[in-house]
């Protein structure tokens, strides 16, 4: 007979492959040039778009993170649903003029916008390396989650690092053949699998554990109130401040519109109508995580003490006391894999072709023909795959404050974008002094804490300071050609 | 066409430019003033426990329904836009 974990195993193996063969198929649709591999050619249409987008709400950190949070922190996993109802909104207002400068003047990073518009080469230089500064650390969640997948359905025959490789071996594989239409479509294909799986899981284990979703709560608020009461606990256990949760939601809304990775995929869309359609319809596909915190509610009084608490999920699929069948549980592992891959693949794709738009190219014009830059962002993407694995193999690597710095470094680009578009006097000057005065704002915050009031999240004195600078200093020195300036600015 | 019919076709463009605008100034209020409800000090006032909606705290069916809130609201924005044809043209074509 074959053992349980071979039949998850094999499940898992069928679903990394078919996603293979997804991503493969549909990069031949793209042309060869350097448009077609990073914004292929301009031509996305709702479907795909929706679920590039809705990838990144199920990143490894939402499909075990969410639960996991749900588990140790209770009601401050809101938060999460609370910036992805805000999140996406600013696309729709300045989405179709990007889209429309960047068809106009060959964008396909977002660096190249403010270059242009800046007429500046330093800009896009500082903001590729911190794009890939804040890239790496989000891959290495990623990976990790993907290596522990494999370890936990296997019963430990597969190591971490193993696992890792695999499922990131095969990203690699079809980011590098396929480029943006390769994450595209198995974004959807993972997209659809882990909607089906979240609503699935996400009723049945408070049902089967609980007798429904109404008694959990019951439960917990009997025996746990300050779970589900205010902002929830923060990581020490007490409950968390409304400064940390506010922050944290402000924060994240205000960086959510600006990463780089999402951020250029406003130059794929086919037309205005698919762009906007998209950001209409993206509360949708953030709605399921409210199954995936259910999971984790489930889990508080049913399995106490589990740790860490991201193992929330595969601890409770996997238990006896559930009983699911094998190939239930393998569904579930490919679910996981889904969430890691999906949101790992848009990264890869955004770091490769970052790090020679707008590092390499930008320091070197025209070094670099098209058929050379499509080549090298190839393997700029194998390089920075490579990075990010051997930072996954680095045991108890503190990857939440990495992100959390990244979180912050990255809202920096929000006032930027709404200057660049909105406001004609904004300057080079101005826009420089402001990035660097943002930026180190939120690392000395970063590194003493304690001088950030009320937990308040250090990027959002980064982007005050940040916005006050870049008027004063835009205001103190001459304007930028009014003729240049009006290629840009304006209602969006 | 007579210099009449000229101002009353400007006038109506006009006036439907500035019926746009105000549409939109309301959007942008709006979305505005849904981000302050779901950060201090708005919603500390509302994420309790009781009275539970469908069964999930207060607080949880407060967020889900500011997500669906925001939904419905840019749907509708974007079905009037398109019932006026404002999603036909590139946004360099307009100006």
């Amino acid at each position: 007979m074959i053992p349980d974990w071979l039949i998850v195993f094999l499940v898992t193996i069928g679903y990394l492959l078919l996603s293979l063969a997804i991503g493969l198929a549909s990069g031949r649709r793209a042309s060869k040039s350097t448009e077609g591999y990073v914004a292929g050619d301009r031509s996305l249409g709702f479907l795909v778009m929706y679920f590039i987008m809705g990838a990144s709400v199920f990143s490894a950190f939402a499909f075990l993170g969410g639960p996991g949070w749900a588990y140790s922190r209770g009601a401050a996993a809101f938060y999460i649903l609370a910036y992805a109802a805000v999140g996406l909104v600013p696309w729709y207002f300045f989405g179709p003029r990007v889209a429309a400068l960047g068809r106009r003047f060959g964008y396909v990073t977002q660096a190249e916008l403010f270059a242009h518009r800046f007429e500046s080469r330093s800009i896009p230089a500082i903001l590729a390396v911190l794009s890939l500064f804040a890239f790496v650390p989000y891959l290495v969640i990623q990976m990790k989650g993907a290596g522990y997948v494999f370890n936990v359905v296997t019963e430990g025959r597969v190591p971490e690092w193993a696992g890792s490789a695999i499922a990131y071996g095969v990203v690699l594989f079809y980011v590098f053949r396929s480029g943006v239409l390769g994450v595209g479509w198995t974004n959807t294909f993972q997209g659809i699998f882990m909607m089906v799986l979240a609503w699935g899981l996400g009723l049945y284990l408070p049902w089967k554990l609980h007798g429904g979703v109404a008694p959990m709560f019951d439960a917990i608020a009997a025996e746990a109130p300050d779970m589900l009461r205010g902002a929830g606990l923060g990581p020490d256990g007490e409950p968390w401040s409304w400064g940390a949760y506010s922050s944290s939601v402000a924060i994240s809304a205000l960086g959510f519109s600006v990463w780089p990775h999402y951020f250029m995929k406003i130059y794929t869309a086919r037309d205005v109508s698919v762009l906007k359609r998209t950001v209409v319809f993206y509360p949708t596909f953030a709605l399921f995580l409210v199954p995936i915190l259910f999971i984790g509610f489930a889990g508080i009084l049913a399995f106490p003490g589990v740790t860490p608490a991201d193992a929330i999920l595969p601890t409770i699929v996997t238990s006896a006391e559930i009983g699911l069948p094998p190939l239930v549980v393998g569904l579930f592992c490919a679910g996981a894999l889904a969430a890691s891959m999906s949101t790992g693949d848009a990264l890869l794709h955004g770091a490769g072709s970052i790090a020679v738009k707008d590092f390499w190219d930008n320091l070197r014009p025209g070094h670099l023909d098209d058929r050379a830059q499509r080549a090298w962002i190839r393997i700029m993407v194998i390089v920075v795959g490579a990075v990010s694995y051997l930072f996954a193999l680095i045991p108890g690597l503190s990857l939440v404050n990495l992100l959390l710095l990244s979180y912050g470094f990255i809202a920096q680009l929000f006032p930027l974008t709404l200057v660049t578009l909105l406001w004609p006097r904004v300057n080079r000057q101005g826009a420089l002094a402001g990035l660097v005065a943002g930026g180190l704002v939120v690392g000395a915050l970063n590194l003493i804490p304690e001088l950030a009031w009320g937990g308040v999240h250090p990027g959002i004195y980064g982007v005050v300071l940040n916005t006050l600078v870049m008027i004063g200093v835009s205001l103190a020195t001459p304007p930028t050609r009014a003729e240049h300036v009006a290629l840009f600015a304006g209602r969006p | 066409m007579t210099p009449t019919e000229t101002r009353t076709r400007h006038g109506a463009s006009r006036r439907r430019k500035q019926g746009g605008r105000a549409v939109y100034a309301a959007i942008v209020t709006f979305y505005c003033l849904l981000f302050v409800a779901l950060i201090w000090p708005v919603y500390p006032r509302f994420a309790t426990i009781e009275p539970r909606v469908l069964s999930v705290p207060f607080g949880m069916a407060y967020v889900v329904v500011a997500l669906l809130l925001s939904f419905f609201v840019l749907l509708g924005l974007f079905l009037w836009e398109e019932s006026h044809g404002l999603n036909d043209q590139d946004p360099e074509e307009t100006e």
